[in-house]
């Protein structure tokens, strides 16, 4: 598999800490690509994000920084920037999300170091991007969930607005820049030639909200918070059985039809008031009134036989421990396993002519290959001995 | 930007429904290839998703499908079928998400596409993928369920809460699109083509790839915690007078000008709060003492003190908020066409400082049949 990776032979240097770039890297590298990634000689924050893996690492760091080699390079040591510029001038791609204004100081922007490499793809991962008033703030996840509203649409009804548990701006962020790099290599395969690529969280978080923000144009209602309702399709919810609870996803009037059978009621199918989706979406809290009331009748293993059998969208919620234990999660392969690696880490949701690339490369210690990459050049003493672990 | 978009000559043809599949090919359209959507007569479901519109659209539709020309294919009828696979053997790329074996059942699946032409990057978007639960068709709230995201969203006391943003639908677009234009990319060196699969269910498992890796790595369990953020404090939403303000403040440089901006000096060198762990271990304390101060002036008053010492925060904005904010506006974000009567969101994405623009319109239901069939 290793050989047919799509990226393979590609040169990567990694600007980044938090979880923005390095995924967009970690993407890069599990998809073939040789990703260096640089760090301070502190290392990446998220070595600490987390309790500590006794390897100055935490889970905050392992879980985007598979595949790649560390070097510890301190921007102030006029040697050692040198050697970054000398890879960067030998990279094909370079990602970096320092805070804003820190290239141009360095004189390590897009417009110097392309006009050194012109085949190189350099991308900047911003946080508001480089106009508006904005422009020069820092970029966290949920600040920007907050000023992009995805907050506002997301919580229980009568409650206060939710965080997204998960980062849905950062590690989106690093989708979208991911995404960018490829198609500016796609397009240099073709010309020769690479550009810059900006990327940012403000800009990911009004993505998000593409629907909502149609939706307020189109003078439809303004989306709010709905708990586990969604939008535009009924009935789109969570349902209590009388145990527990189950989630039912009806989109479309056929599989509506469908249901009426599984709940008895096949006369409501023909019921103008929700024959249609537009019907039904309208009238969905007097629809919810009559499933309640049916639903509470039986258990959630009844009900989720009965939609199972009649090909019907309907998921448990679970969580984590329940999700790991699930036959279909572990069918999946996606949790992957290294010998070197002190926990298993998630792979990537992509598969290649049936494969799904595999887990290579632990994350690596801080500076573990300073002498592999810099073999001859001056390195701070002190980053040195930050290697714990022998080069690989 | 370059002299042309990069993914321009790049054919595609979406045989997809829903979000899922139209979101990955809009972006490969953003991008500049040559998208054609295949609807069956009846049109894409999204068509009644959503405020309805005049032209037998809705806004689930135009929202995921700008950039593409549409024809219509009755997949029962074998003229049509044969028209459809001439179309897909000259294509570059194609992408399927319908239910499980459907594309097999019309003789148009990856294997027997890929035999007539090896070049071909063909995506399919399923549902669970491989496994016991493989037939099963996937829908984004039942996989944010599924994969634990709601366990962890909304706040403590109360139910699990949805993810207001379609981010599995989206999301699978997204790791779509990276795996057509990877393979795009290996196939100009080794001139093959390729299958890519990707899954709704290993979309929503690589969300939560932090909370899983803590869960593996210590056990730890993530709570559902409304507003607030995990590791630090503060990072959570306080009300103030007048709605409620997002605050990141959680380096000890950070938490010692908040304490300043709240007038309150004194916890800066407090031993329970001035630095990040003793935070963490006081934090119920420190957020009740927070929130008191807090509530006492509007949003705005404090979004200026925390503006002037650099103390990262946010308000919590509705949606009639974000689309008039100066920043959004100055992104640029927001795109226009004068033949769209809706205004749409454009790709997260710059190219030599360029955002790829709004060049075309969702179409409507067959409108390029003529043009692409050449009747």
């Amino acid at each position: 598999m290793e050989a047919a990776l799509p990226l393979t032979g590609l040169k990567v240097v990694e600007l980044c800490s938090s979880f923005s770039g390095p995924l967009a890297a970690e993407n890069l590298a599990m998809l073939g690509a040789d990703v260096i990634k640089v760090e301070p000689p502190g290392g990446d924050v998220t070595r600490s994000w987390g309790p500590p893996l006794g390897i100055n690492s935490a889970a905050g760091f392992e879980t985007v920084n598979r595949e790649k080699k560390s070097i510890v390079i301190d921007f102030n040591d006029a040697a050692q920037k040198q050697t970054l510029i000398e890879l960067i001038q030998n990279a094909d791609v370079l990602i970096q999300n320092l805070r804003p204004g820190l290239t141009e100081a360095l004189a390590l922007d897009g417009k110097t170091m392309c006009a050194s490499n012109p085949r190189l793809v350099y991308c900047n991962v911003g946080a508001f991007g480089r106009k508006g008033p904005l422009r020069n703030r820092p970029g966290y996840d949920p600040l920007m969930q907050a000023f992009s509203g995805i907050m506002s649409v997301t919580g229980e009804e009568s409650g206060n607005a939710a965080r997204v548990g998960v980062p849905v701006i950062d590690f989106g962020t690093g989708l979208w820049t991911t995404i960018g790099v490829l198609s500016a290599l796609f397009r240099r395969s073709l010309t020769g030639e690479g550009c810059v690529v900006d990327s940012c969280l403000f800009e990911t978080g009004v993505h998000w909200m593409k629907y909502a923000i149609s939706e307020y144009h189109a003078g439809g209602p303004m989306p709010g918070r709905m708990g586990t309702r969604g939008p535009a399709v009924a009935p789109n919810r969570a349902y209590n059985a009388a145990d527990q609870g189950f989630m039912l996803c009806i989109g479309t009037d056929n599989q509506f039809k469908v249901l009426c059978e599984v709940i008895g009621q096949p006369e409501l199918a023909d019921n103008p008031a929700f024959a249609k989706n537009q019907a039904r979406k309208k009238n969905e809290h007097e629809l919810d009134r009559l499933l309640e009331a049916i639903f509470a009748t039986d258990t959630r293993d009844h009900w989720l036989d009965k939609l199972e059998a009649a090909g019907l969208p309907h998921a448990p919620l679970l969580n984590i421990s329940e999700l790991l234990a699930h036959p279909q999660m572990q069918a999946s392969g996606l949790l992957q396993h290294q010998q070197d690696s002190p926990i298993d880490l998630i792979g990537l949701p992509l598969v290649f002519n049936g494969q799904r690339p595999e887990y290579r490369r632990p994350p690596p210690h801080l500076n573990q290959h300073a002498h592999e990459l810099m073999e001859g050049v001056q390195c701070g003493e002190q980053s040195i001995q930050n290697n714990n672990r022998n080069d690989k | 930007m370059f002299e042309t978009l990069p993914l321009t000559g790049i054919k595609v043809v979406e045989l997809g429904s829903s979000i899922s599949g139209p979101s990955c090919t809009e972006a490969l359209a953003f991008m500049g290839a040559d998208v054609i959507k295949v609807e069956g007569p009846e049109g894409d479901a999204t068509r009644a998703w959503g405020t309805k519109l005049d032209w037998n659209s809705a806004v689930g539709y135009e929202c995921v499908n700008r950039e593409k020309r549409s024809v219509t294919v009755d997949f029962g009828n074998a003229e049509q079928l044969e028209m459809l696979m001439h179309l897909i053997v000259s294509a570059d790329v194609v992408l399927q998400n319908f239910r499980a074996g459907v594309v097999k059942k019309f003789g148009i699946d990856a294997e027997a596409v890929l035999k007539k032409n090896p070049q071909l990057i063909y995506c399919n978007v399923n549902a669970y993928g491989d496994g016991p639960m493989s037939s099963r068709p996937g829908y984004d709230p039942l996989m944010q369920a599924f994969s634990g995201i709601m366990s962890i969203t909304g706040e403590a006391e109360r139910s699990p809460s949805r993810v207001g943003v379609s981010l599995i639908d989206i999301g699978t677009g997204m790791w779509s699109t990276i795996g057509i234009i990877a393979a795009l990319y290996r196939r100009h060196t080794t001139g093959k083509g390729g299958v890519v699969d990707t899954a709704l269910l290993d979309t929503a498992l690589n969300w939560m790839k932090l909370p899983i890796t803590e869960y593996l790595a210590s056990g730890y369990m993530p709570q559902r915690m409304g507003n607030r953020g995990p590791a630090l404090v503060p990072n959570q939403g306080f009300e103030t007078a007048d709605g409620v303000l997002m605050v990141t403040a959680g380096t000890d440089g950070q938490f010692k000008n908040f304490c300043k901006a709240l007038d309150r000096n004194e916890w800066s060198e407090d031993e329970r709060f001035e630095k990040a762990q003793a935070r963490n271990a006081n934090a119920d304390l420190l957020i009740v003492e927070i929130a008191e101060v807090m509530k006492t002036q509007p949003r705005a008053y404090w979004i200026e003190k925390f503006d002037a010492l650099n103390i990262p925060n946010s308000p919590v904005q509705t949606i009639d908020e974000v689309v008039v904010h100066p920043q959004v506006v100055a992104s640029q974000m927001i795109q226009s066409n004068e033949s769209s009567p809706l205004k749409l969101v454009g790709l997260p994405i710059k190219f030599d400082g360029q955002r790829p623009g709004f060049m075309r319109r969702p179409p409507h239901l067959g409108e390029h049949n003529d043009e692409v069939f050449g009747q």
